[in-house]
């Protein structure tokens, strides 16, 4: 069924709505939740969860790409899990993840911007100092989370080079963010 | 850990995570490597065409060509009308520098062979695209005992100049005119000049001096 439709259908409050996005997106939300929670089971926790949020959202929101809309609900949903899940015992891919990520800035601790102006940098820093390739990489690792053999298959490139490619567009990063003004 | 970090990649826009969707991110890649093994693939077939193109001119060249002494100048290796693994010339043709004046006419095998080496090295000479002139100087240092002259044909014995004249064996003939001290006549240039290995050209001076004789 077309987006649009399933938005119809939410607008409708028609609980069929849910059902065709399960039945559109649900493998890929899976998916995502998985590579964040590294459990099963949370991850089909999420993914409901995330049907719920998308449930009380549409309406008012009408979202122009619910794919995407979906994603950021799942993605939200899996992480506030992880962090449940591990304020004991630490998951070890998320982690991994974030002290890459937490290479770009100097001090962890320092006051950063709102993480919307923040994400919107990493927009621009995407869309303008990015190859369609190397976003594309950028994207599948850090939003979609996919650990390095899974984008390796996906790609067909070796992980080691995958790897350095990563590291190369999170120096590149590191510099704009420092231009933009997000360090201390 | 940097959670507002991971988070605020979150924010990114719509376009680039339907961009970087699993099934866009394999195909794009399959695309890619299907791009490389096509080019990979008519890679041979591409080398082959351009090797024929190359071969075409020269094929031509061989064919029509009319090798005059002039038509030497300037001119490819793969023009030139002998045959480097074997003899093609059949006739060596020395007059004085009239060359309606006939001095002696050679077919011993020997000396066409020697007659074509000097040719062939005044031909691989002009192939590096060195002019004449600085040839000349450089030789001037190497060989000074040839005593070459300064200022051109004024300094030179025209008694000792000859014109040779090759016929090779399809009948096509390439001319040029030597003195026996080493150096030919540019017609080209109006000038004397020496040639590239000049212990041919000793061979042909001192062969022509015998045929003087």
């Amino acid at each position: 069924m077309e987006d649009g439709l399933i938005i119809d259908l939410y607008f409708e409050r028609n609980e069929r709505a849910i059902y065709e996005t399960d039945l559109k997106y649900g493998k890929k939300l899976i998916g995502i939740s998985k590579n964040i929670t590294e459990s099963n089971s949370d991850a089909e926790e999420c993914v409901n969860d995330s049907y719920l949020a998308t449930w009380n959202q549409i309406p008012p929101t009408r979202p122009s790409n619910l794919f995407a809309f979906l994603c950021r609900i799942v993605r939200n949903i899996s992480y506030n899990r992880f962090h449940m899940n591990t304020a004991k015992k630490r998951n070890a891919s998320v982690s991994s993840l974030c002290e890459e990520l937490n290479a770009l800035i100097p001090d962890p601790n320092a006051v950063l911007p709102e993480e919307e102006n923040l994400g919107k940098a990493i927009d621009r820093f995407l869309r303008d100092f990015c190859d369609k390739e190397n976003r594309m990489l950028f994207v599948r690792r850090y939003f979609y989370a996919d650990s390095l053999s899974d984008l390796a298959k996906m790609t067909g490139l070796e992980e080691a080079k995958l790897s350095l490619r990563l590291h190369r567009i999170r120096k590149k990063l590191k510099i704009f963010l420092e231009k933009e003004g997000f360090t201390v | 850990m940097n959670d507002r970090l991971f988070k605020s990649i979150g924010n990114i826009g719509d376009d680039l995570i339907e961009e970087a969707e699993e099934s866009a991110v394999k195909q794009h890649f399959r695309n890619k490597k299907r791009k490389k093994a096509t080019i990979l693939k008519f890679m041979p077939l591409v080398a082959c065409f351009a090797i024929i193109f190359c071969m075409i001119p020269v094929a031509f060249h061989t064919v029509n060509d009319n090798y005059s002494g002039d038509d030497l100048n300037g001119v490819e290796t793969s023009e030139y009308p002998g045959n480097y693994d074997g003899l093609t010339l059949s006739k060596v043709i020395i007059h004085q520098k009239n060359p309606g004046e006939v001095d002696k006419v050679f077919t011993d095998k020997r000396i066409l062979q020697k007659v074509e080496l000097f040719i062939q090295s005044e031909h691989s000479m002009k192939k590096t695209g060195i002019p004449f002139r600085d040839i000349h100087d450089i030789l001037a240092d190497d060989f000074p005992t040839y005593d070459i002259p300064s200022g051109g044909s004024e300094n030179c014995d025209p008694s000792t100049v000859f014109y040779v004249e090759c016929t090779f064996l399809d009948g096509k003939t390439y001319s040029f005119c030597v003195s026996a001290k080493g150096y030919y006549w540019e017609e080209k240039l109006s000038e004397w000049m020496i040639l590239a290995n000049s212990p041919i050209v000793s061979y042909l001076a001192n062969l022509i001096s015998s045929s003087e004789e």
